[in-house]
């Protein structure tokens, strides 16, 4: 018995795709650590100027300044992640109607939206609605925008709007979803 | 296996040959996700990619690479328990092994701290003092959670059902 349950243990391996993805972000994690390990270089490089400099009694003060690494997700091989929508037991939620935001503030018609982690969401039609973060009002962001974890979202789109996607890109992948009819209302499809 | 290959620039590809899928599985077990399974595996990867280990020995490669994973497991799970709406225990997916096994089935219902050490030591079959160096446990502990272990399981496959 324990044989045959290690051999079905065994059985389980990780999809082909994640080779290609870990491969890809540790060169992009080598670069990055490269680069900054020449900044630290050159930062040392600079004390040791300054140091050699005020013994003749002159003393710059440089700016050393670091600068952001931006790491887009475009470097990265990208596949599918999980995302958990709305508060119902299953994986497809209901248009809420008449939905009040934490924030006091009310969207009308709007599907709901969380996300569990910090991501970057667009839509191919309709307009998301998002809370600001300092004024806490309910704005309109467009087609794209930047939310944090747990951060409540609005998708207000034209009943009857075929072929609509939206897209969820975090740090370390993006999926799209396709939103199609359900019994309950409406779901969200993962793309292949 | 070696640990150094003379002309080898790169091990990253060697260690995801050796320990992805290990390591994939220890994840798999924890978060009983997939995709989170698979994201933790790429981070180990990542951190190792940034800050390259020297190991003394396979057994110490191993080691560091199980301790790597289950902290980044851990740190998902805390992360996903202040995050998530709904309970934990409704988004867990059934059957997250996706085999036919009652063993499978039954072990995965165990506690983290008597299924890990299970696996490792009868399914990736490693020595009790490998498991107690990578899960920083005394070899005492081992036992004692391998012992406890195999109660909870043998309880869980005669219908006993009672888990601490």
């Amino acid at each position: 018995m324990i044989e045959e349950a290690r051999a079905a243990y065994l059985s389980i391996v990780p999809p082909q795709a994640l080779k290609a993805r870990v491969l890809a972000a540790c060169k992009a994690a080598k670069k990055k650590r490269a680069a900054v390990r020449r900044r630290m270089t050159a930062a040392a490089a600079c004390l040791v100027l300054i140091a050699g400099l005020s013994v003749y009694g002159l003393s710059p003060v440089p700016t050393l300044s670091s600068q952001g690494q931006a790491m887009e997700n475009g470097v990265l091989a990208l596949t599918p992640q999980t995302i958990w929508v709305g508060e119902a037991t299953s994986r497809g939620i209901t248009t809420y109607g008449v939905q009040p935001t934490a924030l006091g503030e009310t969207v009308d018609d709007c599907l709901v939206l969380t996300v569990d982690r910090d991501v970057r969401i667009s839509v191919s039609a309709g307009v998301l609605y998002a809370p600001d973060a300092e004024s806490g009002t309910v704005a309109e962001a467009g087609t794209s925008c930047q939310v944090s974890a747990g951060t409540e979202l609005y998708w207000h789109i034209e009943e009857g709007t075929e072929n609509a996607t939206i897209t969820v890109r975090a740090a370390l992948r993006s999926v799209t979803f396709r939103l199609e009819a359900a019994q309950d209302g409406w779901q969200l499809c993962k793309s292949s | 296996m070696l640990l150094f290959v003379p002309g080898e620039e790169d091990p990253i590809e060697r260690l995801y040959d050796c320990y992805a899928a290990m390591l994939y599985r220890l994840a798999l077990s924890v978060l009983k996700n997939c995709e989170d399974a698979e994201d933790a595996v790429q981070s180990v990867f990542e951190k190792y990619a940034m800050h390259p280990h020297l190991f003394l020995s396979a057994e110490h490669e191993k080691a560091w690479l199980v301790r790597v994973t289950m902290n980044q497991c851990k740190d998902t799970l805390r992360r996903r328990e202040i995050r998530r709406a709904v309970p934990l225990e409704e988004a867990v997916q059934v059957g997250v092994w996706d085999k036919h096994s009652e063993v499978l089935d039954s072990l995965e219902k165990l506690p983290e701290e008597y299924r890990i050490p299970l696996i490792l030591y009868y399914f990736e079959q490693w020595q009790v003092g490998e498991i107690a160096r990578a899960l920083r446990l005394g070899v005492s502990a081992v036992k004692m959670r391998l012992k406890r272990g195999r109660e909870l399981l043998k309880n869980a496959l005669e219908g006993g059902g009672e888990h601490d």
